[in-house]
């Protein structure tokens, strides 16, 4: 709690030193409509976590317990609100046996941050040969021993990139605590563009164990000869692997509804089978 | 001001803009971002926060830091001659890094933090409806 007030006054000497030679800044209650919005916009994956395993402290039942409201909405209905319902293409049936599966009574069906069977897509755009390219990035959330985490580059998507391989073997980094952090994700992996410009720690943010995949060598080589310059992340989309049966990915659908930010937009049952070329396929076929 | 403002803060970090007319985002590190601001063309600008804000949980980092986001909405209004001549809403997420060290006070070891501002993103701008 004590965090929580610190990090708000910082935000708040921030943007005071922002108005530097302006007018003093007024804190002001905007419409009640759009403070609403913001409280049931599925804002951060993070939010996602909350609300599907309907963490007892969640953002939304704080709000509930600051307006001395009961908070009624069972997981069920949390999990339900989590699907995109301007998409027709899910199967509602489907929607409903997953809901059933995993709220059951008997071992119900958590998501864990740092479980491991999740990833990030990212689309990102690159300046290469005076054009620009558009490479996708798979990253996961990696947990050290010293039980920290932090996001992981762990497969690269096919693309037109054609670079002179001239590193084959993972080199060192020289600080080793070099590391993209676990909540990069929450300002659109705008870190990346500062770990792509850190040549000589380059190796510190891709997976040693995945390097020889293919595209990975590719991209890590055309970074670290300056051949390609990070630009921008596109569009993010999470694969969530769940229970070996369940695969659903989830979008960020920035609308002016209740049912809007990070949601459910594609869902499959799956065997185990399917499941585990689904998750090769994603980590570039291997 | 803004050299003194550089100095509180851990790094450089990137800060993303955008604005109404565009959706083009671009990444300004906060010393260009300052100046970019201090150059706007209005005789004053007025910025009003939404009364809710969302505060992720803190997670530990491979490094030994501890990273949290926190999410709102502000309304932006740039004044020219006492008249509002350009307005926009703005979701930004902001990382903000906790680093834990230890002090040595009088012969007693104790546990202290620094609160770091991070990467700011801009998740969205919209002109408001009238």
């Amino acid at each position: 709690m004590v965090k929580t007030y610190v990090l708000k006054i910082w935000i708040f000497i921030f943007f005071l030193i922002c108005q530097h030679r302006l007018f003093s800044q007024v804190y002001s209650n905007n419409d009640r409509a759009k403070d609403k919005h913001f409280i049931y916009e599925v804002k951060e994956i993070d939010e996602f976590f909350e609300r599907f395993n309907d963490a007892p402290g969640s953002f939304l039942r704080g709000v509930y317990k600051a307006h001395h409201i009961k908070f009624n909405i069972d997981r069920q209905r949390l999990i339900r609100s989590l699907f995109n319902d301007e998409n027709r293409s899910l199967d509602s049936v489907m929607v409903s046996k997953f809901i059933s599966d995993v709220t059951r009574k008997k071992k119900p069906i958590y998501l864990n941050f740092y479980g491991g069977n999740w990833y990030a897509e990212l689309t990102c755009k690159f300046k290469y040969n005076a054009s620009s390219i558009v490479i996708p990035i798979i990253m996961k959330i990696e947990t050290a021993q010293n039980k920290g985490s932090k996001w992981m580059i762990v497969a690269v998507g096919s693309s037109t990139l054609k670079s002179k391989i001239d590193v084959t073997e993972m080199p060192q980094s020289k600080i080793k605590t070099k590391i993209i952090s676990p909540t990069s994700h929450g300002t659109n992996f705008v870190s990346l563009k500062r770990a792509f410009e850190d040549k000589e720690n380059l190796s510190s943010y891709f997976e040693t164990f995945y390097f020889k995949r293919s595209h990975m060598l590719e991209l890590y080589n055309a970074i670290l000869n300056r051949e390609i310059e990070f630009l921008d992340v596109i569009k993010i989309k999470y694969h969530f692997l769940l229970a070996d049966k369940w695969i659903f990915a989830v979008e960020n659908f920035p609308r002016e509804t209740m049912n809007s930010g990070w949601l459910i937009n594609q869902m499959q049952r799956v065997s185990s089978f399917e499941m585990d070329n689904y998750r090769n396929k994603l980590l570039n076929g291997n | 001001m803004i050299p003194l403002f550089i100095s509180l803060i851990l790094y450089s970090f990137d800060k993303t803009t955008s604005s109404a007319h565009s959706n083009e985002k671009k990444h300004l590190r906060v010393r260009d971002f300052l100046e970019k601001l201090r150059n706007l063309p209005y005789d004053g600008i007025l910025i009003t926060f939404s009364h809710v804000d969302y505060v992720s949980n803190i997670r530990k980092g491979a490094d030994g830091k501890y990273y949290g986001l926190v999410s709102f909405e502000q309304t932006f209004r740039g004044y020219r001659d006492g008249h509002v001549v350009y307005v926009d809403e703005t979701k930004k997420t902001t990382e903000v890094q906790l680093v834990v060290y230890e002090r040595n006070l009088r012969g007693n070891v104790v546990q202290q933090w620094d609160v770091m501002l991070s990467d700011v993103e801009v998740v969205g701008t919209k002109n408001p409806k009238p």
